[in-house]
């Protein structure tokens, strides 16, 4: 009787037919959903300030092949501001600086340059505008230094732009001021009609 | 008697249950992958706490902020980066000042603690996905995080399956844009007729050949 | 067959007594009426459905975002006259980038007597291609906000 109920019988089997269903329990895992690794922005218990994110050490020197002391990096030369980019201006260099401008600047400043943005609108702010004798007769490299050290109340923004975006958004502010303050006898005959009145 | 003889509703209860056992086995089988492709489980359209509740739609709708002036990374990087505190008070150091909704960000300012915000698309640990590629090669933010900038509160656009990224990557001629409408967030892809996505894809050279629905693609 | 579930039915619960007496239940399962309403509750589904829709259809009103359902023409016919504070974000929002990019793209004096003039941003960008970038600003900042 006993040794009959050893042998394979399939009520018996069909009793413990469930089992393998248990595999699925065992697919809940979860470990490598969330893997023993840090990604961007999350958080830490592992560092005193909670971040997975670190930043760099003091006096830190960002891996390019200008000296952090270059025109490049610091809008500066030998101390002065520079009067001129550190790279070649081409068109290409203001379209990037039009889409950087209108991306981080115009917010405030406006798309044209006047003061005139949405959230300075809203926000009831008294921007300056970028047409004026000051700021058209002052070296190129002074927006790049206002874009990265900020001024008054405006905020730093080289955390956001990288120093080759900065120097294009410099360029740019450039062309903005050229185009609302153009010496008339500078264009042609054909854009002279255009403008109306005479 | 002695027979052993089945009462006559038997047979009724014979198919009863087997009829209800076939409705039983499909209705929880179409439960579950109802629950699976519901919003409770793939968090579509769920918006989560948040320490401060933003609003794309009044920052980016309302006041146009680029995507870029916040998510600055994310032509140059896998993460579209997350705004630090710094960003939100280069703001909000001006306006709305006093508003208690701006509390933690002001907190964190001055304490240097991080405001924690909770995820809303989070994939999985195993899965390599990279902004500045996507965004490159004329993806627009609208074609995964749908119309961001109408959403009060965020939420998730795509509940984020496999099934969909391969969609996209099989026929990227569906969602393809050109570049310079990449942070339009009401351009529609469709609206250019399907020669010209063609084009567009063979223009940003994005491979048609198979190799874009290759594992390790995404699976690294 | 009729005849003998009737004469069941009527003796009450437990097996007819041909059952009885062949040893085994002799009458065979009506199945139809178990069919047919199975093929009623999928019925039913349908027509909920379609009556549904139908009612939704009827009531005129299809779930909307109420948050800014006015297009921004009617909003602006709607705004009482000016001086006002802000009505409409989108309104003052769209009128800002469009007035600024008119000024971007048209030709126009900014000062007739002093010959000053504005051109378009991509007139303006091949003109400083062309003249570089020195030229513009050599000065020194005079008070630049330091």
């Amino acid at each position: 009787m006993e040794s009959a109920a050893r042998t394979l019988n399939p009520s018996r089997l069909a009793r413990v037919a469930w089992i393998p269903l248990c595999l699925l329990l065992a697919a809940c895992h979860i470990d490598m959903y969330d893997q023993p690794r840090y990604t961007a922005n999350q958080p830490s218990d592992f560092f005193e300030d909670g971040r997975a994110m670190r930043p760099p050490v003091p006096n830190t020197v960002p891996m390019t092949d200008e000296p952090p002391d270059s025109v490049m990096l610091t809008g500066r030369a030998n101390g002065e501001l520079a009067v001129e980019l550190p790279m070649e201006l081409t068109a290409e260099l203001l379209e990037r600086g039009q889409t950087r401008y209108n991306a981080y600047c115009a917010p405030c400043h406006g798309l044209a340059g006047d003061g005139n943005g949405v959230i300075a609108y809203r926000g009831g702010i008294q921007v300056p505008s970028l047409h004026n004798d000051r700021l058209r007769t002052v070296q190129v490299g002074y927006f790049f230094d206002v874009i990265t050290n900020g001024i008054n109340r405006m905020y730093s923004y080289a955390n956001r732009i990288p120093p080759e975006d900065r120097w294009a958004v410099a360029a740019y502010v450039r062309a903005l001021q050229l185009s609302q303050n153009v010496d008339a006898n500078d264009l042609t005959a054909e854009e002279r009609q255009q403008l109306g009145g005479q | 008697m002695s027979a052993q003889i089945f009462p006559r509703n038997a047979n009724a209860l014979v198919w009863v249950s087997i009829i209800g056992l076939v409705l039983l086995i499909g209705g929880i089988v179409a439960a579950l992958v109802g629950l699976y492709l519901s919003p409770w489980y793939t968090e579509v359209g769920v918006a989560k706490e948040q320490p401060v509740p933003f609003s794309h739609k009044h920052h980016v709708d309302q006041l146009k902020i680029d995507c870029r002036y916040c998510h600055a990374t994310v032509e140059r990087a896998a993460h579209a980066g997350f705004p630090s505190t710094d960003t939100c008070m280069s703001c909000h150091s001006q306006v709305w000042t006093n508003s208690p909704l701006l509390q933690p960000v002001r907190d964190s300012y001055q304490s240097g603690e991080s405001v924690v915000w909770n995820r809303i698309y989070d994939l999985p640990d195993f899965v390599y996905f990279n902004h500045s590629v996507h965004v490159a090669k004329g993806i627009g933010c609208a074609s995964c995080h749908g119309r961001i900038d109408q959403q009060h509160l965020t939420a998730k656009a795509q509940p984020l399956y496999m099934g969909w990224c391969l969609g996209c990557h099989r026929n990227p001629e569906d969602n393809v844009r050109p570049r310079d409408e990449v942070f339009n967030m009401a351009f529609d892809p469709r609206s250019l007729p399907l020669e010209q996505r063609v084009a567009l894809v063979a223009e940003y050279q994005i491979p048609t050949d198979g190799r874009l629905t290759n594992c390790y693609v995404c699976h690294r | 067959m009729s005849h003998g579930h009737g004469h069941g039915h009527a003796a009450g619960e437990g097996a007819a007594p041909e059952s009885i007496a062949a040893g085994y239940e002799l009458a065979d399962t009506r199945a139809r009426p178990l069919v047919i309403g199975t093929i009623s509750v999928f019925v039913l589904l349908v027509v909920t459905a379609i009556l549904m829709g139908v009612l939704l259809l009827l009531a005129g009103n299809a779930p909307t975002d109420l948050s800014n359902t006015l297009n921004p023409t009617e909003v602006a016919r709607q705004l009482p006259p000016e001086p006002r504070l802000e009505q409409n974000p989108n309104v003052d929002g769209d009128r800002l980038l469009r007035e600024a990019t008119e000024q971007l793209e048209s030709y126009g004096w900014v000062n007739e007597r002093e010959n000053l003039a504005h051109i378009p941003i991509e007139r303006a960008m091949e003109l400083l291609v062309e003249r570089g970038i020195a030229p513009f600003g050599t000065g020194p900042a005079q008070g630049s906000g330091q």
